[in-house]
């Protein structure tokens, strides 16, 4: 009898669960769907963005236009890989991407709809004189157009976000550890007492980067004394590798500018290091150029020392939020950490860990403590390194490619269309920043209020990315050549070959190959690159 | 007399056609059980295998963004690749070394899973506790398994080790030397849960009356296991052994749960360097036609291998029949 009550109960519980997916077509804030008006639907990825800023447009926008009600569809990792096939059966009216390859391809697939009226024709319904097209940064505006064959420029896609990859510093344990305009550094000119030496890499007096290190040199003095000083330099995610990956690849693009290190993407153009045309079929060649040699002195220079980085950098378990703790709870610790490898959504996806470190004091909250950006150290008077040439600044923002765009299975694509103009104008544009920290690649500025109300971090972001010297790198790639053989072309930039094993990340091999030099990795770069291997044309 | 022939055939019509509304109930319903997996095995095994072969032997037009097939005179392209690489790339001997390893391990734990299996059946003491340990991993996710093994040997290991004097200066998944082996020790691990259920379910069904039949002859517990439990559990386990064999090419200990797209080239197998290929971060479809084609070079040897070693189970196995 009581097994039988038992099943009953289990049976009545477990049906109710399944109810429970039935009922409603409510959000979490008692949205509910209203069968007089349109449905609009937005598919959006959000890898350490936050979609708060996407209510407040939402709500705006449903307030301004009555006749529309706008939800959110979030898009996992695993749904973006098999978006391309779901698109065209899927609800969802518009799309904001990070993380996705190939936009155009989309296009040429006929998966998305040409926007290039709603992108190029001002409303002065929205914004007054202006259209989107004037706001999108010039360094990333031709990812998201072409010519087509009457010679029109047309725009399938908009940019969604720019994601700064690089070094994270504690500005505030700079400040208590007197690791700012430290007397070793030698700045740009490479002599010691001259008036550059704490202008930072820039090179400029008063600009965004004043007291931080201008050169290698002046890097490796800044790790040594640090270490002096009872700091740990660095802390990374010893998981994923792609963060120091990636910053391996922000330092290439420092040293070669945005215009040259394109060359990886396109592979059409002239080297300025190897003095050379590079070609599909040539571009082999571009595992020569000194920039690589630079960046991998740079890493055996940080890895080669264990007291540089935190022993937890190289395991496996400690994942990026697990890096991200470390860093931000070390200041309580006798050994603080300096720097953190990360992206730009990397405050906003530890904002838990700062609410928790809170109940140490208010210092310690989202948005209190004083971290920062670090501009790149410039390769100038590095022993056995030749010179970099560019002197600008870049803004590497690799994480795949990021898309704003209409599904061409949309079933109301004015509606879309609509929503996409109220989703780029000033306001809207600022929401993302004012919630996420993060650019958009538009140009749009802060009243000083609004720009007080950032976190420093996302402060010192802002004033490097809108920099008049700053170059933006995305990885888009022009040529159909390397979008088709993408994983040999992304292969050109530091991954090599040595007998059976394959090298991708040289953090990775300095660290557990002791007696590994610059040169045997550069030689197994040039053993898995070369005129024999190389099938490219 | 005349009423009741109608009654009869009014009976025997109405017969009829409840018999033939009942036999169209009967074969919706079957159609209805049916329906659903046949579309399936059309459109995935049918369908997907068509287009498997038709790929292998095209190539992806980088202009047009589309399959093409090859011309006559390189209609081979993509098989005489695998064979050059495989020849050539010296770390293609090693992953297919590499692989045959895995695979031979995971061949070799087939006898401590059917002997835990029978400890477990025979209700030996702390059966219940082990039971629960070793089945653990089926219902939790493998990503929380994954992380707790990572945390162990990252963490734990050296404390652990430490007592005796041991000292792990690099993690063991960041050392060329030892990062194989610590996916392989997982993999086994984990391999247990599979094994149990199975081996215990085959098990379980051994007639009781055999086995009392046997202890009243004197049997002991190693003879019921040999000439009772193995022979009876002979057909699954051969089962395993013959169908495991298409696992030298699919397989890996779990590599892209640990390390994603990114794993270090020491840990590749053939299964996790083809999944990468056309699914994980290195995919591209210039390489699907590639690997359609090696699909179908390993189905060639896999498909022979695994009826020749059926047929060997079947002709010199145990024939037991209960």
């Amino acid at each position: 009898m009581k097994k039988q009550i038992a099943k009953r109960v289990t049976s009545c519980l477990m049906g109710l669960t399944m109810l429970t997916g039935l009922v409603g077509c409510a959000d979490g804030d008692g949205k509910k769907v209203d069968p007089n008006k349109t449905q609009l639907y937005l598919g959006v990825t959000s890898e350490g963005i936050d979609e708060a800023w996407l209510d407040s447009v939402i709500e705006g926008f449903e307030k301004e236009y009555p006749d529309y009600q706008v939800w959110v569809d979030p898009i996992t990792d695993t749904e973006l890989d098999t978006l391309e096939t779901d698109m065209p059966t899927s609800r969802q009216d518009l799309y904001y991407l990070q993380n996705m390859s190939n936009p155009k391809g989309w296009y040429d697939k006929g998966l998305i709809d040409d926007i290039t009226d709603v992108v190029t024709v001002g409303d002065p319904a929205f914004e007054e004189g202006t259209t989107i097209e004037s706001k999108i940064m010039d360094d990333v505006i031709d990812t998201y157009r072409f010519e087509n064959e009457s010679g029109d420029t047309r725009y399938f896609g908009v940019p969604y976000v720019l994601v700064t990859y690089g070094i994270v510093y504690d500005a505030d344990l700079f400040t208590r550890k007197n690791l700012f305009n430290l007397a070793a550094y030698k700045g740009l000119d490479c002599v010691e007492g001259t008036a550059d030496d704490n202008y930072g890499p820039d090179g400029v007096e008063g600009g965004f980067d004043d007291g931080l290190p201008a050169t290698w040199e002046d890097f490796k003095a800044l790790m040594s004394t640090m270490v002096q000083r009872g700091v740990t330099p660095f802390v990374w995610s010893g998981e994923h590798a792609y963060y120091r990956i990636n910053l391996t690849k922000a330092m290439l693009a420092s040293y070669e500018g945005a215009a040259q290190h394109r060359l990886y993407y396109d592979l059409n153009g002239y080297d300025e290091q190897l003095k050379i045309d590079i070609t599909p079929s040539n571009a082999w060649k571009l595992v020569e150029r000194p920039s690589q040699e630079a960046v991998l002195t740079a890493v055996s220079d940080i890895v080669k020392n264990t007291k540089n980085y935190s022993a937890k950098s190289f395991y496996l378990s400690t994942s990026h939020l697990q890096a991200q703790n470390e860093f931000i709870l070390s200041t309580r610790t006798e050994t603080p950490i300096g720097m953190l490898i990360e992206g730009g959504w990397w405050e906003n996806e530890a904002k838990s860990t700062f609410e928790e470190m809170e109940r140490y004091g208010e210092q310690y909250g989202y948005g209190k403590r004083n971290f920062k950006y670090m501009p790149l150290p410039k390769f100038i008077g590095t022993d056995g390194v030749e010179d970099q040439i560019y002197k600008g600044t870049t803004v590497y923002s690799e994480f795949g490619e990021s898309m704003v765009c209409l599904n061409s299975a949309s079933s109301n694509k004015e509606g879309a269309k609509l929503f996409l103009r109220y989703s780029h104008t000033n306001a809207s544009l600022k929401a993302f920043t004012l919630d996420n920290g993060m650019a958009r690649p538009f140009e749009y500025d802060f009243d000083e209020t609004e720009f007080a109300s950032l976190s420093k971090y996302a402060q010192s972001v802002w004033s490097i990315v809108r920099d008049e010297n700053t170059e933006i790198v995305t990885p888009a790639k022009s040529n159909p050549t390397a979008i088709a053989h993408a994983e040999v072309v992304n292969g050109l930039r530091l991954t090599g070959t040595n007998g059976t094993a394959n090298y991708t990340d040289p953090f990775l091999e300095f660290y557990r190959t002791a007696n590994m030099t610059v040169a045997d990795y550069l030689t197994a770069m040039k053993n898995k690159y070369n005129e024999s291997t190389w099938n490219i044309s | 007399m005349k009423e009741h022939t109608t009654d009869v055939s009014l009976n025997v019509a109405f017969s009829k056609k409840n018999k033939k509304k009942q036999k169209i109930l009967e074969d919706l319903f079957v159609a209805s059980i049916v329906i659903w997996p046949l579309l399936l095995f059309v459109v995935y095994w049918i369908g997907g295998n068509i287009t498997n072969i038709m790929l292998a032997f095209q190539e992806y037009n980088i202009e047009e963004q589309s399959f093409t097939f090859l011309p006559l005179n390189r209609i081979f392209t993509n098989f005489t690749r695998f064979f050059k690489e495989f020849s050539g790339t010296s770390g293609m001997g090693v992953m297919f070394g590499r692989s045959i390893l895995y695979w031979f391990i995971t061949f070799v734990m087939l006898i401590p899973h059917i002997l835990v299996s029978f400890c477990i059946h025979k209700k030996v003491r702390g059966a219940g506790a082990f039971k629960i340990i070793l089945f653990l991993p089926s219902v939790i996710s493998s990503v929380v398994w994954i992380m707790l093994y990572r945390i162990f040997v990252e963490y734990g290991l050296p404390v652990f080790l430490g007592w005796f004097g041991k000292k792990i200066s690099i993690s063991l998944f960041m050392n060329s030397d030892t990062v194989f082996g610590t996916l392989v020790t997982y993999g086994i691990w984990l391999g247990f849960a599979g094994g149990l259920v199975l081996y215990t379910g085959a098990m379980s069904r051994i007639p009781p009356e055999l086995v009392e039949a046997g202890k009243m002859d004197g049997m002991n517990t190693w003879q019921e296991f040999w000439l009772i439990t193995m022979p009876l559990i002979f057909p699954t386990v051969s089962i395993g052994m013959y169908t495991g064999i298409v696992g030298i090419f699919t397989s890996s200990p779990s590599t892209y749960t640990f390390f994603g797209g990114n794993a270090p080239s020491e840990t590749y197998t053939f299964g996790y360097y083809f999944f990468v290929m056309v699914f994980g971060g290195q995919k591209t479809p210039v390489n699907f036609p590639y690997a359609s084609a090696t699909s179908l070079i390993f189905t060639a040897f896999a498909a022979p291998t695994s009826l020749l070693l059926k047929h060997l189970c079947e002709k010199y196995g145990p024939n037991t029949e209960f």
